[in-house]
């Protein structure tokens, strides 16, 4: 059976990374040509544009973090490596856009509220499985031995969306006040007309995009995985000789 | 059971025979109140007033990760890590015993800084004595339970002593809000807040059921 | 009209960075994997008459 993840040679793209390049340069002018011509919000002004790019890369974001947790609990259910190369290329990516996000938000926020930032409950939580997925990162790049590193980031992965809902009650405890927009839900008439399909051309696209740097980010690590048995074998091949 | 008993009672031995870790916080936490008093001196104002739980629980927390440090580095040493590994018994219990070991010690800890922290700052605890108690132990257990846990994880890392409160800081955020809420009222001369209470249960209890059942993973095959 | 220009090329520039980071960490690991795989063909391998020849005269 054809592999669509895992190309015959770690030198090749796999199936995957060229399915999700093309969906990318498909989407991108659709997307693109969708929000140049949304209309302009009549209370916000043109900043309310950035609807079609922050929520997108927010649910990528979630996506990701989903996906590192996900991953990591089948790593500890199967201990297969390709598992823990799918979650740690789900955290970097997802670490990625959600950086995206919280930039693009307060340049938002200062357009709309006045102010860069809020101590508001979605924003405050966002920011806290941010830390928590950096921290990730972190103990990934700072452990030693890949198998360890691997059981500790997969269980330090699914602690951190466990945390999510307590996050969730202790901010609305110390009265987060929601500032946030409510969550836009396409088909409800609280999106004016015209601004759903650039909204989900920018989700489809941003899903797009967050597949693809995904694939080619678990390429990365078959490829780092190669190198290294390779190198490790012409050591030995040189120790043997001489 | 009984493994968590005999791990506890190591550690608390070892502890009592040369009182490195407990020494080593108090003294920490106490100069953290110290320099907490000189940098924002105790004024009459609501808003200094509303700043001391917060005050208070940061002290805590960092004699917490000085001590959850030294929790498993007393393992390292000629491999008894390994070892615990090794024994057939459920490692959710030696994690259990490990928790409860650093537990009483951050116990102890806390009652001498909250005395020290009510001279310093002119906060009466004795009126509020046993609720205090009762808030403190339920945030020293989820800190303990989440510091353990991650202690295991970072002594195993490049830079152990570094690691830890990277580690476990992003997720003490519930327990930590939930102690302060509760401190809060119980300064204030309110009634215990029943949803901070409900939040610090509810937490401890989450974080001791998963970090329970994945300890298993956090040690050596 | 500023804040949302910058808001799309901070989000363009991250992705199409990180991508290009990926891109060039694949050309370097690739690199790296030819110099391996050159290391082992000029020694000739495990298999080589003059591998086996040096191994049994050792």
């Amino acid at each position: 059976m054809l592999n669509v993840f895992d190309a015959t040679s770690p030198i090749a793209r796999a199936p995957a990374a060229r399915l999700t390049s093309v969906l990318c340069i498909g989407l991108f002018p659709a997307w693109a040509f969708a929000v140049f011509n949304a209309p302009i919000d009549s209370f916000q002004g043109v900043i309310q544009k950035i609807l079609y790019i922050h929520p997108p890369l927010a649910f990528g974001a979630y996506l990701g973090f989903i996906c590192t947790a996900l991953f990591g609990a089948l790593y500890l259910w199967k201990r297969e490596p390709r598992f823990d190369h799918w979650a740690l290329s789900a955290a970097e990516v997802g670490v990625l856009l959600c950086t995206l996000m919280l930039l693009t938000g307060p340049i938002w926020g200062k357009g709309t509220w006045g102010r860069w930032w809020t101590w508001d409950l979605r924003l405050t939580l966002t920011l806290l499985l941010y830390f928590v997925y950096v921290s990730y990162l972190l103990l990934r790049a700072f452990s030693e031995g890949s198998e360890r590193a691997a059981r500790f980031a997969a269980l330090y992965g699914i602690l951190g969306l466990v945390v999510v809902p307590l996050n969730r009650f202790a901010i609305e405890l110390s009265g987060g006040r929601a500032l946030h927009p409510a969550n836009l839900n396409p088909g409800d008439d609280q999106l004016g007309a015209g601004m759903t399909s650039p909204f989900v051309l920018g989700v489809l696209l941003v899903f797009a995009c967050f597949a693809w740097l995904l694939v080619r980010r678990y390429e990365l690590c078959r490829l780092r995985e190669a190198v290294l048995l390779q190198e490790a074998e012409s050591e030995r091949e040189d120790a043997w000789a001489t | 059971m009984n493994v968590l008993r005999a791990v506890l009672w190591k550690d608390l031995l070892i502890e009592w025979r040369s009182r490195e870790r407990s020494v080593a916080m108090l003294v920490f936490a106490l100069l953290v109140v110290v320099i907490l008093y000189l940098a924002a001196p105790p004024a009459d104002t609501p808003e200094a007033r509303a700043a001391l739980p917060g005050m208070l629980w940061v002290a805590y927390i960092f004699a917490a990760v000085l001590g959850l440090n030294r929790a498993f580095a007393l393992e390292l040493d000629e491999d008894a890590l390994t070892g615990l590994a090794l024994a057939p018994a459920d490692r959710g219990f030696i994690f259990l015993g490990k928790t409860l070991a650093s537990f009483v010690l951050l116990l102890g800890v806390q009652a001498v800084t909250a005395l020290a922290f009510g001279l310093a700052f002119g906060v009466n605890f004795a009126p509020v004595a046993l609720p205090f108690a009762g808030v403190a132990a339920l945030g020293a257990l989820g800190i303990c339970v989440v510091g353990t846990f991650c202690s295991a994880m970072a002594i195993r890392t490049r830079y152990r002593e570094a690691m830890l409160p990277l580690l476990m800081l992003p997720l003490l955020l519930p327990i930590l809000l939930g102690a302060v809420r509760a401190t809060d009222a119980l300064l204030n001369g309110e009634a215990l807040p029943g949803l901070a209470l409900q939040l610090l249960l509810v937490s401890d209890g989450v974080f001791t059921i998963v970090c329970y059942l994945g300890f298993d993973a956090v040690l050596d095959e | 009209m500023g804040y949302l220009i910058s808001a799309y090329a901070l989000s363009l520039i991250g992705g199409f960075g990180y991508a290009l980071w990926l891109t060039r960490a694949r050309q370097k690991l690739r690199r790296r994997l030819e110099a391996a795989s050159a290391a082992r063909r000029s020694d000739g391998g495990p298999g080589t008459a003059s591998n086996r020849a040096s191994a049994e005269a050792g």
